[in-house]
């Protein structure tokens, strides 16, 4: 229940700072499209990555790759944004 | 601005598709309806109102049927299995019937839908968009709701529906699986100034589904044909048997509207009851027919369980007395056990309760998140978008072993001059040569090596630059 308030807090707050913004058109569709056969096209070649590696293991490294960048990018965005707070102090 | 992006793209799609890609479960928002009429009365599917414009279609139904015991409640509950034939609904026919659910069931678990299409003239019919299935949940009471339970708190989860597709004469669309916490979706009602409510445990749901409003007339929707009986079916739990009586009771309104299709289902702490039926359409309510189910609570008085085992004594038999009176004490002693473990139960799942998210929450918010982000931001959450849509593509990457390519023709004055030749191999024939598994063994640890060691030497890039103190 608290974690869910918290969540629901978060969220309410989302929808209170961007609510003002009017709904920015999405893309188009023929973009979209484009995009989604050049995916298509690159994914299915990388099928081919299978033959010559453990495409179990190649995963997992993509992931905690990822995961140690998104992370570290995290942490970065959380302190430029404490920094920016003179009462904190942080150097 | 540049980290800003970063966080934008990196973050949110990680998180959406590390979460979505768990459950892709179709979210669906209930909403409560105080239109429509608390219909206690009724145990059964009332199909009311239908718009041409929807296709209403409980096609199928289906429960298993299990008695268990809800150690939340602390009660037995009844599943019920029951299915349906089905028949096609047509508007101008008003001798049309819904479905009969007989032998409901008294603690609603769970439910299948499957949806068919029925095209009134012959030709193939194509659609491009999902049928999502939209459901109206309320709750009809006429008294007040013991606890905190509130209309929100009702469970319900869809698993799955898909379409799509180009679908022939009454082909199956889809295929919706619905299921209830009966912990949340039973609930005490003890403020009723009618006796028969009073001091009895219900649930009550009135689904309304609709799918996508579809423009052609062509389209009925298709609803079930009664094909039950009237049936009294015996369990035994505990060695004791306890009588389960049904009845079912439909009514269906081709007039006008969306379709309506309400269940009321009752778990009783008395016995059989007869009541009356209940007639949404007239708003009547008519005694002498029987087709109320109700089940023995299947708990027994404090009075029962302390008089348990105790025998019936001569006046002047002190014996017996005795042993009666050890009896009622050792059953105080179990029904005192009882409690306690009740009271502890309650304790746990209250704590459980106020920490412990449920299983949809996290899954909800991100999922929340990402669409209201996706609606406000539109084209700019579009790289967001494509990032998941790569990382989803990688996750689910799999091998390719075989390259089939016709080739290439060149028509050339009559003549097809063949430029490339069509190249068909499969690789996994290959595997089969024990010799050659050996040299590709060799390239596989060559191959794995270097991802192993590159992300090595990447965790020590990383861990450098934390600890030199580029993060700061």
């Amino acid at each position: 229940m608290i974690i869910e308030s918290i969540f629901y807090i978060i969220e309410n707050f989302f929808n209170l700072i961007f609510g003002w913004i009017p709904d920015l058109p999405s893309i188009p569709d023929s973009i979209r499209v484009v995009v989604t056969n050049f995916f298509d096209i690159i994914f299915q070649g990388m099928g081919l990555l299978g033959v010559f590696f453990n495409l179990t293991l190649f995963k997992l490294v993509f992931v905690i790759i990822l995961t140690c960048i998104i992370a570290r990018e995290t942490y970065q965005i959380i302190m430029w944004v404490l920094k920016k707070i003179p009462i904190l102090n942080i150097q | 601005m540049k980290k800003l992006f970063l966080f934008l793209f990196l973050i949110i799609p990680f998180n959406v598709f590390a979460l979505t890609i768990k459950d892709d479960t179709t979210q669906v928002h209930y909403i409560v309806d105080p239109e429509y009429p608390p219909i206690e009365q009724s145990s059964n599917f009332i199909f009311t109102n239908l718009t041409q414009n929807f296709m209403i279609t409980p096609i199928t139904y289906s429960l298993t049927s299990n008695i268990k015991f809800d150690s939340l409640t602390n009660k037995y509950y009844v599943e019920d299995s029951k299915s349906c034939t089905s028949r096609f609904y047509n508007y101008s026919n008003p001798n049309h019937t819904g479905c009969d659910f007989s032998n409901t069931f008294t603690v609603f678990r769970g439910l299948t839908f499957s949806t068919y299409i029925y095209n009134d003239s012959p030709q193939t019919i194509t659609t491009n968009v999902p049928y999502s299935v939209l459901i109206k949940l309320s709750k009809g009471n006429n008294g007040t709701w013991h606890g905190s339970l509130r209309e929100e708190d009702f469970s319900l989860k869809i698993n799955g529906s898909y379409g799509g597709s180009t679908f022939d004469l009454t082909d199956y669309i889809s295929s919706y699986s619905i299921e209830f916490d009966p912990s949340l979706n039973s609930a005490y009602n003890e403020s009723s100034q009618n006796p028969r409510y009073a001091n009895s445990a219900y649930i009550l749901l009135n689904f309304e589904m609709a799918t996508i409003p579809y423009n052609s007339q062509s389209f009925y929707p298709i609803f079930t044909l009664t094909t039950f009986d009237y049936t009294g079916e015996t369990v035994d739990i505990d060695d004791q048997t306890y009588q389960v009586v049904t009845s079912p009771k439909h009514i269906l309104d081709s007039s006008s509207g969306s379709v309506q299709v309400t269940h009321v289902s009752f778990l009783r702490d008395s016995l059989v009851e007869v009541v009356g039926t209940y007639d949404p359409l007239n708003d009547s309510y008519s005694s002498g027919m029987s087709y109320y189910e109700g089940l023995d609570y299947l708990t027994e008085t404090d009075e029962e369980i302390l008089s348990g085992g105790v025998e019936e004594c001569d006046s002047l038999d002190i014996s017996c007395h005795v042993r009666n009176l050890t009896k009622r004490v050792e059953n105080l002693f179990v029904r005192l056990g009882n409690l306690i473990h009740s009271i502890s139960d309650l304790i746990v799942n209250g704590i459980k309760s106020l920490f412990v998210p449920s299983e949809q929450t996290i899954t909800n918010f991100f999922s929340g998140m990402y669409n209201s982000a996706q609606k406000k931001f539109g084209l700019l959450f579009y790289p967001v978008e494509v990032f998941q849509d790569f990382v989803t593509r990688f996750q689910n990457l799999e091998r390719v072993s075989t390259i089939n390519y016709e080739g290439y023709t060149l028509p050339l004055l009559n003549n097809n001059i063949k430029i490339i030749p069509p190249i068909h191999f499969d690789f996994d024939t290959y595997l089969k040569d024990e010799s050659f598994i050996n040299y590709y063994n060799l390239i596989l640890l060559f191959t794995n090596s270097f991802l192993i060691f590159g992300l090595i030497r990447f965790l020590a890039n990383f861990e450098s630059a934390i600890i030199g103190g580029e993060d700061k």
